[in-house]
C-alpha cells in the first residue's frame, strides 16, 4: 500500500496551557474527500494552521507526499502541491478576475521570471482558462476581483488554489455565508473537483458533510472524537451529542 | 494585507473597509492597460521637453528625475512598498560615478557602470534589513538608512568631501572612437540626447519587468501577500529583487545627474527623498509614464513659481494632499479615465 | 567623571523627549494603523505655539498648560476632517497624506514666522543650577523636563489600564477585527487617540523650546530618531519605546564625548542590529 498523501502524526499545540489540539493524527489517502467536523473552538482551524506550517506544533509531525513539511514556512508547503482556500474570502481585490487566476497559474513553472511578458507564456494563460471555465467564472474574466458577489469571490478563492495545480487542497468552510443555491452549486463543484485531487475540508454544515465526504474526523475540545465513514458518524451517539450540544 | 480585502461578516454583507468598486476605478488596471504604450508617450514627452523648456539643464533633469520616480513607482504603486529614502540610492549613484571620472577614468560608461553595480550590491544589503518586516516598518527604515547615509556622507570628507561635496567632476567622454563629450554647459542637445537614449532604454526594462510574471506578482503582493504566499511564491525574495531594481535605477539617475552638474554634495542630492515621492504621486502610481508626468510637472512648477513665491512648497505640499484625498490616481490616472470618457460621450453624441 | 555624569544626564533628557515622541507613534498606530508621518511637525507646531505664547506672558508655564489642550483640539480636528478620508483605504494613503502634511506645516510655519526660529527662555523660577554631589551642577529646568515627561508617561499608563478608553485602545491594538465589531464608538476612540498622540506630542514641543529654541525643521530629525526608537523598542511596546528612546538618548550623548564624528550614526548601527537579530524588537510581541 502507498503512503497516503498526508500524513499528520501526534499533532499537538498548545495556547498559553490550553490545548487547542491535543495529540491529533491524521491519514488523508490519495483521491479521497475527508472532512473535519466539530463545534465551534473544537480546533478545526489551527489543526489546518498545524499542517500548512501557518503555526508551529509543539509536538507531532506532518508528511506531505512524502516528505517531512513540518515547521516549513507556508509557501514552501505550497509549492510542493498543498493548496489552501480560505475561510474569509481571500482574493487579489484590485486585479481581475483572469489576473488573480493566471498569478496562481504560473506560479508553478514561471514564478520568478522577469524578462518576457507574462501574457506572452501560453500555457498559462490556456491553464488559466481551464481554471476559470470549470469554476464557472469564465463570464467574468475581466472584473475586478473586489466587484464579485460574495458567491463568486468565494468561487474565486477556489479557483486560485486550484489554478496552483495542487495536490491535495485544504477548503476551510467553503460553503460559509452562502445561500442555498450558492450551496448546491459549491457542494456540486467540490465533488467534482474531487475526481481529480484530494480534499481536505472543514465544514460546520453537518448535511454538506454527509453528502459527500468519504470519510470525517470528529473533533472535539481539540481532540479526535471520532473518525469513520459518514453512515457511521451519523449513528455514533457521543457525536450526536457533542455536535448537537456544540452547535446550539 | 491591504484594507481593501473584503472580508464578509458572518451574514455575509460586506463589512467597513470595502468600497471596492469606486477604489478599483481609483487605482484602476486601465492605466496599467497601457503598456508599450507608455514609450511612445514617454518619447513625446522628451521631444515636448527638448523643444519647449528654455533652459537646456533643467530639460535633461527633467528626464533624469523622471527615469528616477519611474523607477521609485515599481515599489510605490506596483509593490506598495513606500520608501521615504529613496535619495539614498540616487545620491550614492551620484557619489560612485563623480568619484569614477575624479579619479579613474572619464569614461561614461565606467562611471555609469560602477554607480550601477555598486547600488546594486548595496541595495540588497539595505533591502535584507528594511524588508525585515511589515510594509509600515519598511518606510520608516528606508528613511532611517537615507539618514544614515547622509551622516557617513557628512563625516567622511576625505572621500565625500563632506559639506563642500565633491566640485570639479571633470566632464565625461563617450568614448567609443569618437571623441564625444557629455558637456552640459557647451553642447547641452548631446547631453540630453545621451540622456534620452538612457533614459527611455531603461524605461523599456521597467516595463517589461512590471508585465513580467514576477512584476505582476509583485503587484499581487501588494493586494494580498498572504494569498501570494499561499500560491507558493516567496514573497520578501520578489520585493527584494524590486528594491534592487529599484535602486539601481535610482543609482544610474544620480550617476547622470552628477554629470550633468559636474558636482555632487549633501545638497541638493541628500534632500530629494521626499521631492521624488511627490513627483511620483503627483503624476500618478498606477503607471511608470505618471511619474514621469509628474517629475516634469514639478519641476515646471519649481521653476516658475519659486521666481514669484517664497513659500511655493506650501502649494505644492497642498496640491500633493489633494491628490492623495480625492486623485490617488494622480494625474496621468486623470487623464486616462477622463479623456477616454469624453471621446465616448463625443461619439455617442454624434 | 565629572563630563560622563553630566552626559548621561544631557543624554536622559533627549532620550525623554524621544520617548513623548515614540509613544505618540505607538498609540497611533496601534489603534489607526498607520505611521504619522506629520508627528514630527506637529511637535514642532505645538513648539512654535509655546514660544508665542511664552512671549505673551513671559514664561512657558502658560503653554505647559494650554498648549496640549491646543494640539488635542488640532489632533482630533486633522483625524475628522484628513485622516478619516483614509480609513478602509490602503494603509499607504494614510502614510502619504501625513507626509503631504507635513510639508504644508513647516512651509506654513515658515510663511507665518519666518525661516530664522525662534528662542524660548526657560521660566525664571527654574533658572538656577542643582547641584548633585557628583559631576557639574544641572541647570533645573532639565530636571524638570525630565519630571513632567515621567509625569505624562506614568499618565499615559494609567489612562490605557485604568480607564474605559483605554481598555478599548488595548483590545484594539491586539485585535482590531473584534473591536471593529463595536460599531460607530470605535470612530471615537480613533479620534480620541490620535488627539493623544498630537498633545504629547505637542507637550515634548513645549519642553524643547528652552532647550534648543524653536525652528521649523525641528520635527524633521527627532521624527527620523522616533522612528528608530519605534522600531528599536519593538512596534506598539509601550515599555519597549520608553526603554529604547532613554537608551538612544544617552548612546547618542556619550558618543558625542568619546567620539562625536559617529554621534549621530549610533542610533541607526543600533536599529540595524536590532532589525537583523530581533526583528521585533527589544520588548516587541512576536
Amino acid at each position: 500500500m502507498s503512503e497516503p498523501i498526508l500524513l499528520a502524526e501526534g499533532l499537538d499545540r498548545s495556547f498559553g496551557g490550553i490545548h487547542a489540539v491535543n495529540d491529533v493524527s491524521l491519514e488523508i489517502p490519495e483521491g479521497s474527500l475527508h472532512a473535519i467536523i466539530g463545534p465551534n473552538g473544537s480546533g478545526k482551524t489551527t489543526l489546518f494552521n498545524l499542517i500548512t506550517g501557518h503555526t508551529r506544533p509543539s509536538a507531532g509531525r506532518v508528511r506531505f507526499a512524502g516528505q517531512d513539511i513540518t515547521g516549513m514556512p507556508y509557501s514552501k508547503v505550497a509549492r510542493k502541491g498543498l493548496a489552501k482556500s480560505y475561510q474569509i474570502t481571500t482574493v487579489f481585490p484590485l486585479l481581475t478576475v483572469f489576473e488573480n487566476v493566471r498569478i496562481a497559474a504560473q506560479a508553478a513553472e514561471h514564478s520568478y521570471v522577469f524578462w518576457r511578458p507574462a501574457d506572452r507564456i501560453k500555457s498559462v494563460v490556456r491553464h488559466t482558462e481551464q481554471v476559470l471555465e470549470r469554476i464557472g467564472l469564465a463570464h467574468e474574466r475581466d472584473t475586478i476581483a473586489s466587484n464579485l458577489s460574495h458567491g463568486d469571490q468565494r468561487r474565486l478563492d477556489l479557483a486560485i488554489a486550484l489554478a496552483t495545480s495542487p495536490r491535495l487542497l485544504l477548503l476551510d468552510e467553503p460553503t460559509a455565508g452562502m445561500s442555498p443555491t450558492e450551496t448546491a452549486a459549491t457542494v456540486k463543484l467540490v465533488e467534482e473537483l474531487n475526481a481529480d485531487v484530494t480534499i481536505l475540508m472543514i465544514e460546520h454544515k453537518m448535511d454538506v458533510i454527509l453528502s459527500i465526504a468519504d470519510r470525517i474526523t470528529v473533533l472535539h475540545q481539540g481532540e479526535k472524537l471520532f473518525e469513520g465513514a459518514p453512515a457511521e458518524v451519523k449513528s455514533h451517539p457521543r457525536v450526536q451529542e457533542v455536535y448537537l450540544t456544540g452547535s446550539l | 494585507m491591504t484594507h481593501v480585502t473584503t472580508t464578509p461578516s458572518s451574514d455575509g454583507t460586506p463589512v467597513e473597509g470595502a468600497a471596492p468598486a469606486t477604489l478599483a476605478r481609483v487605482r484602476g488596471s486601465r492605466a496599467a492597460r497601457w503598456t508599450w504604450g507608455q514609450l511612445g508617450l514617454l518619447l513625446v514627452l522628451a521631444v515636448i521637453v527638448l523643444f519647449t523648456v528654455p533652459n537646456p539643464s533643467l530639460a535633461i533633469g527633467m528626464l533624469i528625475y523622471g527615469l528616477w520616480a519611474a523607477g521609485l513607482n515599481l515599489l510605490v504603486g506596483y509593490g506598495g512598498l513606500v520608501s521615504f529614502g529613496h535619495a539614498l540610492p540616487f545620491a550614492w549613484g551620484g557619489y560612485a560615478a563623480g568619484l569614477v571620472l575624479l579619479h579613474v577614468s572619464t569614461s561614461v560608461w565606467l562611471a555609469l557602470l560602477v554607480a550601477v553595480a555598486s547600488m546594486a550590491l548595496l541595495s540588497t544589503l539595505v533591502g535584507a534589513v528594511c524588508l525585515r518586516r511589515t510594509e509600515v516598518y519598511f518606510s520608516m527604515l528606508t528613511l532611517a538608512f537615507a539618514q544614515l547615509g547622509f551622516f557617513i556622507a557628512l563625516q567622511w570628507d576625505s572621500v565625500t568631501g563632506g559639506d563642500d561635496g565633491l566640485a570639479g567632476i571633470p566632464v565625461p567622454t563617450l568614448g567609443l572612437g569618437t571623441g564625444i563629450e557629455l558637456n552640459a554647459l557647451r553642447d547641452p542637445l548631446t547631453f540630453f540626447l545621451f540622456t534620452g537614449v538612457v533614459v527611455l532604454v531603461t524605461f523599456a526594462g521597467l516595463i517589461l519587468f512590471t508585465e513580467s510574471p514576477m512584476g505582476r506578482v509583485l503587484q499581487a503582493i501588494r493586494e494580498n501577500e498572504e494569498r501570494a504566499r499561499g500560491c507558493g511564491y516567496n514573497t520578501r525574495l520578489v520585493q527584494l529583487v524590486t528594491f534592487v531594481l529599484a535602486g539601481t535605477v535610482a543609482g544610474l539617475a544620480g550617476g547622470l545627474f552628477a554629470m550633468l552638474n559636474n558636482f555632487v554634495g549633501l545638497q541638493p542630492y541628500w534632500l530629494l527623498s521626499g521631492v521624488v515621492l511627490i513627483m511620483v504621486i503627483l503624476g500618478g502610481r498606477s503607471s511608470l509614464f505618471g511619474p514621469v508626468l509628474g517629475a516634469v510637472v514639478y519641476l515646471v512648477l519649481e521653476s516658475t513659481l519659486s521666481r514669484y513665491y517664497a513659500s511655493w512648497q506650501l502649494i505644492v505640499g497642498a496640491i500633493f494632499m489633494v491628490c492623495v484625498l480625492a486623485f490617488p490616481q494622480g494625474l496621468w490616472g486623470l487623464v486616462t479615465q477622463t479623456v477616454p470618457g469624453l471621446f465616448r460621450r463625443r461619439r455617442s453624441a454624434g | 567623571m565629572d563630563q560622563l555624569v553630566s552626559q548621561l544626564l544631557l543624554g536622559l533628557v533627549s532620550g525623554a523627549l524621544l520617548v513623548l515622541l515614540a509613544l505618540g507613534l505607538n498609540l497611533i498606530f496601534g489603534l489607526l494603523e498607520f505611521i504619522n508621518f506629520s508627528h514630527g511637525a506637529l511637535y514642532m507646531v505645538g513648539a512654535y505655539v509655546a514660544s508665542y505664547l511664552a512671549a505673551a506672558t513671559g514664561s512657558i508655564w502658560l503653554a505647559l498648560l494650554v498648549v496640549p489642550i491646543v494640539m488635542l483640539l488640532v489632533g482630533a480636528g486633522l483625524e475628522r476632517t484628513i485622516i478619516r478620508p483614509m480609513y478602509g483605504r490602503d494603509q499607504v494613503d494614510a502614510l502619504l497624506l501625513t507626509f503631504g502634511l507635513t510639508y504644508v506645516l513647516i512651509e506654513g510655519i515658515r510663511m507665518i514666522a519666518g525661516s530664522g526660529g525662534r528662542r524660548v527662555r526657560a521660566p525664571e523660577l527654574l533658572d538656577f543650577q542643582v547641584p548633585l554631589g557628583i559631576g557639574r551642577p544641572i541647570p533645573a529646568y532639565l530636571l524638570f523636563v525630565v519630571l513632567v515627561v515621567a509625569l505624562v508617561v506614568g499618565g499615559l499608563w494609567l489612562f490605557l489600564q485604568r480607564t474605559d478608553v483605554g481598555l478599548v485602545v488595548r483590545a484594539g491594538i491586539r485585535d482590531h477585527v473584534m473591536i471593529r465589531a463595536l460599531g460607530v464608538r470605535f470612530d471615537r476612540y480613533r479620534t480620541l487617540v490620535f488627539a493623544i498622540g498630537v498633545a504629547v506630542a505637542g507637550i515634548a514641543g513645549v519642553l524643547t523650546g528652552p532647550i534648543t529654541g524653536v525652528y521649523p525643521e525641528m520635527g524633521a530629525d527627532i521624527l527620523i530618531l522616533a522612528f528608530v526608537v519605534v522600531v528599536v523598542g519593538g512596534m506598539g511596546s509601550f515599555w519597549g519605546a520608553v526603554a529604547a528612546g532613554l537608551l538612544i538618548g544617552v548612546l547618542v550623548s556619550l558618543t558625542t564625548l568619546y567620539a562625536s564624528v559617529y554621534a549621530g550614526i549610533v542610533p541607526f548601527v543600533l536599529m540595524i542590529l536590532v532589525m537583523t537579530f530581533r526583528p521585533r524588537g527589544l520588548l516587541g510581541a512576536t
